[in-house]
């Protein structure tokens, strides 16, 4: 076994994923005893694997299901008193909220105090007046504790689960005026002063910089994509260089060079200098958040500077495999994390094609070829997580790495650089904060010319666990010539991967002849899509809230990707208000035909007056009136009405989705035919809707065919 | 001592950089658009000699009647000599007056 923790990481990844998934992860137990089977010789690597297996599972379940006694989610406690935390985690600041995870100390009302019950929450702030909330701090806060949501729709990014994996069950919302220092006590002065020197960083770069850039500066040096605009945000996802903006290897990778490059001008030891690097990575992952990309590329730092220091040359492969064993063995929840998936297969890609790819294309410059495969192999595997993730691939990501990885190299460079001057000189920093601006303006001019051209990304339907298998499979033995099977000077590597490409093109283009209408679970948002027969697709957005720019963008966008929809035939906006709320959806999807009731400063959008019919496809028209709007659907009729009233009493043959309703009024109607989103209303939010009527709020997406 | 390829083309990059740097920080409006230092992470505190009645009604434990009464104060002594002051006014307590301290200031 020359690399251990190879085999290690495999078996430990394959019982969490048992753990959580047993008929998935059955199928590949089956699979790993089906290659131990054919390879005899390694029956004892079975036996070592069978251990590893099942003390990992043991230990997965206690991890991921145990909770203490005193634990407040024993009490299933909600609602709103005085909580007392103490801030053991790092506090992340936006622009209008504080976010950070404290340890639960006591909570009291007016009455009494329960200070025996423990448990890790997530807390959001509003920010209105400014307080430093700090590592160590002991805070009063009154606020509201509630159990964060499930998802929407299926499919949907489970909150509730991803903070689970956290050991976290509750959400605690306050106001700043809410929160009261009460004391300070620090549990480690070493994440103290790393979260002291984040601040001063911090601080340099806003300093050094106008806010947007500064902004920018921040997402790549530190990895904090949160401050960024959403705008900025989407030309990065768009042009698949996204992966800038979290810390990554390469951050690890340049700041080690920087560091050893001073120490070696300072004529410090090799081995001197691999030991004071080692400290320097280790701030510089705790500053960052201790993200699991991170954490993977400072684990392999650790390898290959101990390997320095004991004069010991690792394996790259080896070394990820630690870092993916130490990191499960900390939290096996993170192999369900995306941005450990993202991290480690990004990193294997590379790492596994390195030789098959300077073995084949020698003939290319050394620079220009170590972006491009890079790239490549490291895309090749993380597609697949990205489709079922995101329901988003980027066709330009190969091109725009080619220009936005170097720039970012360097930015990353000078801003290490700026951190240090700026540490002893504010003035001599501004100079390089001039560089990095001019670098920033150039990078954001690049992905966003990039992001414009049509189809950069495109939205991808998710992939199933035996297309995954076969995927993989296919990448893991095409760089070795001696694995494959002849069948009548067929080669089968060559037809999985034949068939593997129809298949996605498949996905991509065959659409069912079946016509539906979806009614996602959009909170504050009222939306329909349709789809017909022929494939036209129409998609209806109106009345909400003017300030629902986030749920569309997080959720709505995301349920059309998840459908594979790149194209919408007529996007439809209903007394709609706020320009931005339909901009999200212009800037992430290619529209034919926009048509408003209401008037928009935008040339691309067609104003419709009341009483007008509009042919969409042969059996599908719709109709504008002043309150509401039809949609005639072969055999059905949905109304998508402004306000419920007893007009469409009568209108039992039609499918009724009001926009806003008078409780008195929805009472009245008996009948079946009315689909209501109570998150529209916040104030009729806990009254009981009739048991008949569907409400998206509560019972979800809702889908009918016609 | 020898320098490695990559380590030269990091001196190089640093050496252009702060040429260039310079120049564009003295010829261009780079400069204007800086903000003052520390903008970001300085509390935004409540300066209680001007700060208007919705103000201090964000300070926690003030509401909109001892805020009117803060108002009233300062209009007739002049405004606050220092932060202690406060404890004249009716309904700040020495617990309230600890806990609003590292929120305001003034000036």
């Amino acid at each position: 076994m020359n690399k251990p923790f190879v085999f290690l990481f495999i078996a430990l990844a394959v019982s969490i994923f048992f753990c959580e998934h047993i008929i998935s992860g059955t199928v590949v137990l089956v699979i790993i005893f089906i290659f131990y089977f054919f390879n005899r010789k390694k029956y004892k690597d079975l036996i070592y694997f069978i251990i590893i297996f099942c003390v990992g599972f043991f230990y997965c379940f206690f991890r991921l299901n145990y909770i203490p006694p005193n634990h407040i989610k024993k009490t299933n406690y909600e609602g709103k008193n005085f909580f007392t935390f103490y801030v053991k985690d790092a506090i992340e600041n936006t622009e209008d909220k504080i976010y950070f995870n404290g340890d639960l100390i006591s909570i009291e009302n007016n009455k009494e105090k329960f200070s025996n019950l423990r448990g890790k929450i997530r807390i959001i702030i509003k920010k209105n007046l400014g307080i430093k909330i700090k590592y160590g701090d002991i805070v009063k806060i009154k606020g509201t504790l509630k159990e964060p949501e499930e998802a929407e729709n299926n499919d949907d990014f489970n909150y509730k689960k991803f903070l689970k994996y956290k050991s976290i069950y509750y959400i605690f919302y306050a106001k700043e005026q809410d929160v009261e220092k009460t004391g300070n006590k620090i549990p480690n002065y070493f994440y103290y002063f790393s979260y002291e020197l984040k601040e001063k960083l911090l601080n340099i770069i806003y300093s050094s910089l106008p806010e947007e850039e500064a902004k920018i500066l921040e997402g790549i040096m530190l990895g904090n994509y949160r401050v960024l605009p959403e705008e900025i945000n989407d030309y990065f996802k768009k042009t698949g260089t996204a992966h800038i903006l979290a810390v990554s290897g390469m951050n690890v990778g340049l700041i080690a060079l920087i560091v050893f490059l001073i120490l070696k001008l300072m004529h410090f030891s090799r081995k001197v200098s691999a030991f004071i690097t080692l400290i320097f990575i280790t701030v510089f992952a705790i500053i960052t958040g201790a993200d699991p990309s991170i954490i993977r590329a400072t684990f392999m730092a650790y390898v290959v500077l101990i390997g320095y220091l004991i004069e010991y040359d690792s394996d790259l492969l080896n070394s990820l495999a630690i870092a993916g064993f130490f990191i499960l063995l900390f939290n096996p929840a993170e192999l369900f994390s995306v941005s450990f998936q993202l991290s480690f297969l990004a990193t294997f890609g590379i790492i596994y094609y390195s030789g098959f790819i300077s073995n084949h294309f020698s003939n290319i410059s050394r620079q220009l070829s170590e972006i491009i495969f890079t790239t490549f192999t490291s895309q090749i595997f993380i597609i697949p997580v990205m489709v079922n993730t995101f329901h988003q691939i980027s066709l330009i990501s190969v091109v725009a790495n080619f220009f936005i990885v170097p720039i970012s190299s360097i930015i990353t460079i000078l801003g290490f650089i700026l951190w240090i001057i700026g540490l002893i000189s504010h003035h001599i920093a501004l100079f390089f904060g001039a560089s990095i601006f001019i670098l920033i303006k150039a990078m954001v001019f690049i992905v966003k010319i990039l992001s414009s051209i049509p189809f950069a990304a495109i939205s991808v339907k998710s992939i199933n666990f035996v297309f995954l298998f076969f995927y993989y499979l296919f990448f893991i033995i095409l760089p070795h010539k001696d694995i494959d099977i002849y069948f009548q000077n067929f080669s089968v590597k060559k037809i999985i991967g034949f068939v593997l490409l129809i298949i996605f093109i498949i996905n991509l283009c065959i659409y069912k002849k079946e016509s539906y209408i979806y009614f996602p679970a959009i909170k504050s948002t009222a939306a329909v899509f349709i789809k017909t027969k022929n494939n036209k697709k129409i998609f209806l957005i109106g009345c909400g809230r003017d300030k629902n720019i986030k749920e569309i963008k997080n959720n709505m966008v995301l349920y059309l990707k998840k459908y594979g929809i790149n194209i919408i035939d007529y996007l439809i906006l209903f007394n709609l208000k706020n320009q931005d709320n339909y901009k999200i959806i212009k800037n992430n999807f290619y529209i034919k035909n926009i048509l408003s009731n209401t008037y928009f400063d935008d040339k691309d959008i067609k104003i419709i007056p009341d009483n007008t019919n509009i042919s969409v496809d042969k059996d599908v028209f719709l109709s504008f009136y002043s309150n509401y709007l039809e949609i005639y659907l072969k055999n059905k009729i949905l109304v998508f009405a402004s306000f419920l009233n007893d007009d469409f009493k009568d209108s039992k043959d039609k499918i009724i989705f009001p926009c806003c309703y008078d409780f008195k009024t929805i009472q009245n109607f008996k009948q079946n035919n009315i689909i209501i989103n109570t998150s529209l209303i916040e104030k009729y939010y806990k009254i009981k809707i009739p048991d008949y009527i569907w409400d998206i709020n509560k019972q979800g997406e809702k889908m009918l065919k016609f | 001592m020898l320098l490695s390829r990559e380590e030269k083309v990091i001196i190089l990059i640093i050496v252009i950089s702060l040429i260039s740097g310079c120049l564009i920080y003295f010829f261009t409006s780079f400069k204007s658009k800086i903000k003052k230092e520390n903008i970001i992470l300085t509390p935004t505190y409540v300066n209680i000699n001007k700060a208007d009645i919705d103000e201090l009604d964000k300070l926690p434990g003030i509401g909109k009647t001892i805020a009117k009464r803060i108002v009233d104060y300062r209009g007739k002594n002049n405004g606050f000599k220092n932060i202690e002051e406060l404890r004249n006014i009716k309904g700040i307590t020495n617990k309230k007056l600890e806990k609003i301290k590292q929120y305001i200031k003034i000036e």
